[in-house]
């Protein structure tokens, strides 16, 4: 039963596994070669 | 040294747009295994590395479970202690001009549209300016929602692919 419970909550967390996809950085520069072009 | 040097110093980073959106003043970075950082590290990441360049906001997309706080909304992150407090969109990161770009009208409800139908907890890809109050806890505004989400090994392909 324990074990049944252990698999149970494991295979939860990885349908709802969570994830930053991307950040987006809002970037104030003095010159426009500061953002790398 | 261009910012996208210095922001390659971040620990596992994954992904850094090779090209910045000047026009926007806008950034991409993704961090390996999805990985959860503050807005504030971030941003003081930035100002460290001393090319003049300040963060004025980070817009982030997160993937987790939607769920009702009391008469709050909150999207949690498993397998983290974060919980993003959810919120409509008040100014976007992206800047048109050195000012906010105007939302559109489907950004400005994006937040009402995933309220108002909320039944049970599901999970969301939601996408939003990430900002910090001052008693520290997170808030994400919703900018854009999606019910549907991918794998996290499609993601990790298309890092990949894109690296």
């Amino acid at each position: 039963m324990k074990l049944l419970l252990t698999f149970l909550i494991a295979l939860a967390s990885t349908l709802v596994h969570a994830e930053v996809r991307s950040y987006t950085l809002g970037i104030d520069v003095n010159c426009p070669s500061g953002l790398g072009e | 040294m261009p910012i996208r040097e210095g922001l390659a110093r971040l620990d596992g980073v994954a992904f850094i747009s090779k090209v910045p959106d000047v026009k926007a003043g806008t950034c991409e970075l993704r961090l390996q295994g999805g990985r959860f950082m503050d807005p504030s590290s971030l941003s003081n990441h930035v100002y460290n590395i001393r090319v003049g360049a300040r963060v004025r906001g980070v817009e982030a997309t997160v993937a987790g479970l939607v769920e009702r706080s009391g008469t709050n909304f909150v999207l949690k992150l498993p397998g983290t202690n974060a919980v993003l407090q959810l919120a409509p969109l008040s100014r976007k990161v992206q800047h048109v001009a050195k000012q906010p770009q105007p939302a559109t009208a489907e950004e400005t409800s994006a937040f009402s549209t995933l309220t108002k139908k909320f039944r049970k907890p599901r999970t969301c890809t939601i996408t939003g300016p990430l900002r910090q109050t001052p008693d520290g806890s997170l808030v994400l505004e919703v900018r854009n929602a999606s019910g549907a989400r991918t794998s996290p090994s499609a993601a990790t392909r298309t890092v990949l692919n894109r690296l």
